[in-house]
């Protein structure tokens, strides 16, 4: 099957007066149509700012994407004219926010903001607009949807205004929809609502979705394929089964164990020690090895490189590299 | 368990006025905190969980008597805090101390580790130079930090070290009660079961009861001995935690159990989801607060508001439904 993304070796990087900090570090991977991605990581790690590169929306100063493509539908993205890169975005890539009070302005009616993006890509006037944001809202359980066109950002509850951020994603049909954090701000049972939402929308619409989240118990839900990073790199990537069943990087493992879970007793958490890493002083070798309790020796020399263990599974990892090593040898 | 609750609080209400105009003219009240009876008892983990708005943060900050509460009482030891006078409600703050949510914004970025966690000691009269430092010392590696941190600021440090200070400054005093206010929401995920850990060390280790003030139930039930569970304003189920997790009663409560999302891609989970959001602290809902959202509203429940009652042993909830009001069957 064609890939609706492929990102090959992004590297973006931001220049602050005290340090060069490679918020991304040469992150690859590959979307199907209609499949969902899931990037995992703490803060910090560079899953935002993935989603940032793909839509073009790094600015200099201070960041800068320095190297790699991402290639959608087979053109690269990085190398398209800012005009050409406008007709994209919001289009045929759209994106919703974690903040759902931030990302509407709040001085335009929720209508003005929504028929927008309906008017500018597809080509709709006045009447016709509305209609299309009104068969939008009904589509994400916006209830009395015309009186909503208009109000404005603040009359709309948390819940409702996230609804509204999707329907305004969804409205022009894009291949591919970046979700960043798009529950994380909300309450758990309004979190439930807006997930079986999505995964009701994905149903009908066969969109293609990267749903970054720092939650793995959201992750086992919406994804089916799994990128899990740390310090700007993806360190481990499988398909969510297999990523649960047989989780083979340590952070994973870690981050797995470390979560209390509503259906086991413990006394001790297991737990990952140590900090993420300054990003200014990023430890040589592998990232991860001052908080591994796998520690070897060449951990702290190298980088390991992101290496397929069994089929669609890869980890980045002297652990597992080693072992294939041996395999090798033998 | 002692029968003698340590903090005893009764009715508590916390109303904050909405004025508008130039005047201020008091147009409503917000009812933040809407008659809540609470017992907490030497040595147990009591936990407040609830969604934003329901007022598990106001009634933490007001039995502190941070916030002044509008009606009500809270005995602590034998004594009223809401009636006390400043200088008894100084000393009595010793036993009793809060761990806020953010410790970005709960500690000052212009004092050294060492003067934040000191400070306590010197306006209580414990502890000054040598002995102060010693003590500040002492408190920093039990907290796992190290005793070189003294002279640092709060900038140097990462998020999960920032809230052991905040832990440090808490419970440089010896309290006997401590508020922990969302002590790990701010924290990332492989910060957090850290932090959940030396709290649980510190519980056994001083003997402390705490009340947990959280929205994670799965870090409640990690954490506690007892829960309750707020909707706007009140608490409409309390129960010793085993029984409320294998047989929670409340509809309120059943649905925030469903909504955790579990990490196991396999395991389907039968969700209820809930209609509409929670109604606005100003203009709660006539009869039982949930009655807008509740899957099993009946008409009686609109109508008359349900006390929290005994349903099985400890186990309380305040539900029609539940405790089979005639007047609720009879709709049925």
């Amino acid at each position: 099957m064609e890939h609706i993304l492929q990102v090959k070796d992004l590297k973006t990087t931001f220049y602050t007066d005290e340090a060069v900090i490679h918020a991304v570090d040469g992150v690859s991977f590959d979307m199907q149509p209609g499949e969902v991605l899931g990037l995992v990581g703490e803060s910090g790690c560079g899953k935002s700012v993935v989603s940032l590169s793909i839509m073009r929306l790094v600015y200099y100063p201070p960041g800068k994407i320095e190297g790699g493509e991402v290639l959608f539908r087979g053109k690269n993205l990085l190398s398209v004219s800012e005009a050409q890169m406008r007709k994209i975005r919001g289009n045929e890539i759209a994106m919703i926010f974690q903040e759902p009070m931030t990302s509407f302005n709040p001085v335009y009616t929720i209508g003005n903001q929504v028929t927008e993006a309906i008017k500018l890509h597809q080509g709709l006037e006045g009447i016709t607009a509305k209609k299309k944001a009104i068969e939008m809202f009904k589509l994400v359980g916006i209830p009395r949807a015309e009186e909503i066109l208009s109000e404005y950002p603040h009359q709309l509850s948390g819940g409702m205004r996230q609804r509204a951020m999707i329907a305004m994603a969804l409205s022009c049909n894009p291949n591919l929809l970046i979700a960043d954090e798009p529950t994380t701000a909300l309450d758990v049972t309004i979190q439930a609502q807006i997930l079986e939402l999505m995964k009701g929308l994905k149903r009908k619409i066969n969109t293609a979705i990267i749903f970054i989240t720092h939650d793995l118990g959201v992750i086992a839900e919406m994804a089916e394929h799994v990128a899990v990073m740390y310090a700007g790199k993806i360190v481990e990537d499988a398909d969510i089964g297999s990523l649960f069943t047989e989780p083979l990087h340590p952070y994973t493992i870690g981050l797995m164990q470390s979560k209390p879970k509503l259906e086991e007793e413990k006394d001790i958490l297991a737990f990952i020690p140590g900090a993420v890493p300054n990003p200014m002083e990023m430890p040589v070798g592998c990232s991860f090895n001052p908080r591994c309790k796998h520690v070897m020796e060449i951990c702290r020399r190298q980088m390991p490189e992101l290496i397929e263990i069994k089929s669609g599974h890869k980890v980045r990892c002297w652990l597992h590299s080693k072992a294939v090593e041996r395999n090798h040898e033998q | 368990m002692n029968n003698e609750p340590m903090l005893r609080v009764r009715g508590l209400k916390k109303y904050f006025p909405i004025t508008t105009g130039v005047f201020s003219r008091v147009v409503g009240y917000v009812k933040a905190v809407d008659g809540v009876d609470l017992d907490i008892f030497p040595g147990e983990a009591y936990s407040l969980v609830g969604e934003s708005g329901c007022g598990k943060t106001t009634t933490g900050h007001t039995i502190l008597k941070l916030l002044t509460p509008t009606e009500g009482s809270a005995i602590f030891q034998g004594q009223d805090i809401f009636s006390m006078s400043r200088g008894n409600l100084r000393d009595m703050r010793k036993q009793m101390q809060i761990i806020f949510q953010d410790p970005y914004s709960s500690l000052n970025p212009r004092m050294t580790v060492g003067e934040a966690i000191g400070e306590a000691l010197e306006v209580h009269g414990i502890a000054r130079g040598q002995e102060r430092r010693k003590k500040v010392e002492e408190i920093l590696e039990t907290c796992g930090l190290a005793y070189y941190h003294y002279r640092r600021y709060p900038h140097e440090f990462s998020g999960g070290q920032r809230q052991r200070i905040v832990i440090a400054r808490a419970l440089v005093l010896n309290p006997q009660f401590v508020v922990a206010d969302e002590p790990i929401s701010a924290l990332d995920v492989s910060i957090q079961s850290q932090i959940i850990n030396l709290l649980m060390d510190l519980k056994k280790k001083f003997g402390l009861t705490f009340l947990f003030i959280s929205h994670d139930l799965s870090v409640v039930k990690h954490m506690s001995d007892r829960v309750g569970v707020m909707y706007l304003g009140s608490v409409v189920e309390e129960s010793p935690k085993k029984e409320f997790y294998a047989n929670p009663l409340h509809p309120y409560s059943q649905t925030l159990l469903s909504a955790v999302p579990i990490m196991d891609p396999f395991r389907k989970k039968e969700r209820i989801i809930l209609k509409g959001d929670v109604p606005s602290p100003a203009k709660p809902p006539t009869g039982c607060r949930f009655h807008t959202r509740c899957p099993y509203v009946r008409e009686y429940c609109s109508r008359k508001k349900p006390e929290l009652k005994t349903a099985y042993g400890k186990h309380r909830v305040s539900c029609h439904k539940v405790h089979e009001e005639p007047e609720y069957v009879s709709q049925g």
